[in-house]
């Protein structure tokens, strides 16, 4: 019977000779630390998006690396900087920072071809409701 | 301040901003640090929890798009 049969595997396993060193799977500790940080990470990146927009103090800070590249008219949804990438490398790129709400603009030399890059997104500081705007 | 040692300056509200960019905001206590882009020529503001106690040190800078060479037809 199986039952029987894992009962007498167990049962055999406890049968080992005394002084028997055993070396069981594990993980080393420093790895066990990663996954917890990177589970707290996960979260706390959680709780900020479960937060309302606007006036925000949860804002899901960091570096963007999606690929997505804007092409000059469209809007600007995030504020935060940008990489310009000019067309025939008539200049290399180069970071600006740009206001979310704004519209990306055509460059006075390639035109409409140039195109934007997402690199970090940060609120304006008078977005945030910590900071009251300024006269 | 030149290079590296201007990221590391620590600016307080009132202060002139000397560069557009990224700049990390450290309030005291009430909240942990976080992110912010603010504009050069604005000043840094206070805080409205912990007053001319917040600081603000650059992360990254980067030119507003206004003031590039490039891009001075469209604004």
């Amino acid at each position: 019977m199986a039952m029987n049969g894992k009962t007498f595997s167990l049962k055999k396993s406890c049968d080992a000779p005394a002084g028997t060193v055993y070396n069981f799977p594990h993980k080393p500790m420093h790895a066990q630390n990663r996954i917890v940080s990177s589970l707290e990470l996960r979260l706390r990146h959680q709780r900020f998006q479960l937060k309302g927009e606007g006036r925000s103090r949860h804002h899901s800070p960091g570096l963007k690396h999606d690929g997505r590249d804007f092409s000059a008219g469209q809007p600007v949804i995030e504020t935060g900087i940008y990489e310009v990438l000019h067309d025939r490398s008539h200049r290399t790129a180069h970071e600006v920072v740009m206001l979310s709400g704004a519209a990306f603009p055509p460059c006075d030399t390639c035109a409409d071809r140039v195109r934007f890059r997402l690199v970090r997104t940060a609120p304006y500081i008078f977005q945030d409701e910590d900071f009251e705007e300024q006269e | 301040m030149q290079g590296a040692s201007q990221a590391e300056q620590v600016y307080k509200p009132g202060d002139e901003v000397p560069e557009s960019g990224v700049y990390t905001v450290r309030h005291h206590l009430h909240r942990e640090n976080h992110s912010a882009t603010i504009f050069k020529g604005e000043r840094f503001p206070s805080c409205v929890h912990c007053g001319t106690d917040v600081r603000f040190v650059l992360a990254r800078r980067a030119t507003r798009i206004l003031e590039d060479a490039d891009f001075q037809a469209g604004s």
